[in-house]
């Protein structure tokens, strides 16, 4: 069924069709939502906030973008507005900065699998703006071009931060994990 | 490492390059170790960092969207309700009062051939003066 179809449906008040389409489209908010806070609790509340806008937004879809980047852009906003609230938060606790790099402790280690692991942590590193080119072109696989459409930037500051933000990851993940990345 | 060329490395990732460029990448590749290991370094970071992010919530996750959306629709009932409801009668009584403003202010000046409030709505213009000190005109009388 195509996502039309699964829209229209959604807009008849079937419940299912609206389960489908979270199904169908679950790993790119997760992709996304991941790539840009890394592994935390927060994460999912995105993800599902992710879902209630497009929902609630639905009425007013017109088609003009897909259904992808029509929810990746709402998953980027919300997400970058999570790290705006977090960075608020480790102000008024006066922690550490957010873009400093910080290699995840042993238990972690432990837990999740060593080099996404190591991976996350250097995308935290970076500045949510050079992040998100990162997530939208790397891990999401969109073109450049519909990158700088989904943040609406121009193509060039794209691959310039696109460009920034590797020299900065191979900077952090070359001594650590060696050759191999 | 000349700068141009490691620009020209990265953006051969993501954009096509024209035919001069390429060669010139080409040949410099073939020229460098360093721009060789470079390239690989680079295939392989992106390739990790590709891998890097989950691609699934938790079981449940579809269920606690449903749950939730449900959720808002009932909190929607009482309050929100009747803001929506006051917000959708708002526009017609506006306009429908803006409408009897023009409709008198018309007729009064068809009438008495002048605008003004005492003529429109058969009330005294009030001034500053009376508004501060109200008695003021009951002195001047």
């Amino acid at each position: 069924m195509s996502d039309q179809e699964l829209i229209a449906r959604i807009l008849d008040g079937n419940k299912n069709a609206f389960r489908d389409m979270i199904k169908r489209y679950e790993y790119l908010v997760a992709a996304t939502v991941y790539g840009m806070l890394g592994k935390c609790p927060e994460a999912e509340d995105v993800g599902q906030e992710t879902f209630i806008r497009f929902y609630n937004g639905l009425k007013n879809f017109r088609g003009e973008s897909s259904v992808s980047s029509y929810l990746t852009r709402i998953a980027i906003n919300l997400s970058l507005n999570e790290l705006k609230r977090r960075k608020r938060r480790l102000q008024v606790f006066h922690k550490q900065d957010e873009a400093h790099f910080e290699l995840p402790d042993q238990h972690q280690h432990n837990i999740y699998d060593g080099q996404n692991e190591l991976v996350q942590s250097a995308l935290k590193a970076l500045k949510p703006k050079f992040r998100s080119v990162i997530v939208l072109r790397l891990i999401d696989g969109y073109s450049i071009q519909e990158t700088a459409q989904i943040l609406k930037i121009p193509v060039g500051t794209v691959l310039s931060r696109l460009a920034r933000a590797q020299k900065k990851l191979k900077e952090i993940l070359l001594p650590v994990i060696g050759e191999t990345v | 490492m000349n700068k141009d060329i490691l620009n020209l490395l990265y953006r051969s990732f993501d954009v096509k390059l024209t035919e001069e460029e390429k060669h010139k990448l080409e040949q410099a590749l073939q020229n460098s170790d360093e721009l060789r290991r470079e390239k690989a370094q680079l295939i392989a970071m992106r390739k990790s960092i590709s891998e890097s992010s989950p691609k699934s919530f938790s079981h449940s996750f579809s269920d606690q969207i449903i749950h939730r959306l449900e959720e808002l629709r009932e909190s929607k009932n009482d309050y929100e309700i009747f803001f929506d409801a006051l917000f959708t009668i708002f526009r017609p009584v506006a306009v429908a009062t803006i409408l009897l403003m023009i409709t008198l202010v018309s007729i009064k000046f068809i009438k008495n051939d002048e605008v003004s409030l005492k003529n429109t709505i058969e009330l005294s213009e009030i001034y500053l003066d009376e508004v501060f000190d109200p008695l003021v005109d009951i002195v001047k009388e």
